[in-house]
């Protein structure tokens, strides 16, 4: 979802999965670059060489599949707070 | 602390060393750097909480390594027959129906973090299914293999 708007490096992605989880979720390196890697091997995003960086920092943008697996998993996400707001108004009335 | 990091790296694969190595210690050298400042206790806590991310994750990239390892060792679930096939599959969907009765059930006894489960398990499953749709060509009302 970070990458969603714009490519961006490992720090960058660590400070703004802060920022989009209000502060609440805050990634070791480890574990970043453990679902980095797993979002490589699906071939949904992909790492790019830019002209002012070195080896040392790689940037990451979402592939066209990685786009269309985000726009699957926030319909899946409408779709489960649909069922249970639907559920808590069947509970209510 | 740098130095100290890079000697957790070694619990690695090499592949893994070897392809993010000198990006991971540089992106926990500017995290540490960033969290130094901030005081002693916050400090402290970033350094537990990276070393033991390492680890952790190290441990799960040697788990990912060794099933991958396992699957391509297996044979090709049903390049055996179509009726091998049919039960890889229905069994997948079964197992997608599940998880989403389980959710509806979870969900409408209020219990979200069960249904925050099944859904993690749900996606799991469908993905699996997905996988399966690709590798055998097949139809998805009919059951039929091209």
């Amino acid at each position: 979802m970070s990458l969603a708007a714009r490519p961006r490096h490992g720090y960058a992605l660590l400070k703004d999965i802060e920022v989009l989880s209000n502060g609440r979720v805050r990634l070791s390196t480890g574990t970043l670059y453990g679902a980095l890697r797993r979002l490589l091997e699906e071939l949904w995003i992909e790492r790019f060489e830019q002209e002012d960086t070195s080896r040392e920092k790689q940037a990451y943008r979402l592939t066209e599949a990685g786009r269309r697996q985000l726009l699957a998993e926030l319909a899946r996400m409408r779709q489960l707070t649909h069922a249970a707001a639907g559920r808590l108004r069947m509970k209510e009335a | 602390m740098k130095r100290v990091y890079g000697a957790f790296l070694s619990l690695y694969p090499r592949e893994y060393r070897e392809l993010f190595g000198p990006e991971v210690l540089n992106v926990f050298a500017q995290a540490a750097e960033e969290h130094r400042s901030r005081g002693l206790g916050v400090w402290t806590w970033f350094m537990i909480s990276e070393l033991s991310g390492a680890v952790i994750s190290a441990w799960s990239h040697w788990i990912d390594r060794f099933s991958a390892r396992r699957q391509a060792a297996t044979p090709e679930v049903a390049g055996a027959t179509h009726t091998g096939l049919f039960t890889v599959v229905q069994e997948a969907r079964n197992r997608v129906d599940l998880n989403l009765r389980r959710m509806e059930h979870a969900i409408a006894h209020h219990d979200f973090v069960a249904a925050r489960a099944y859904s993690i398990e749900d996606l799991k499953a469908r993905e699996d299914l997905r996988k399966l749709r690709d590798r055998y060509g097949f139809d998805d009302d009919e059951m039929a293999v091209r």
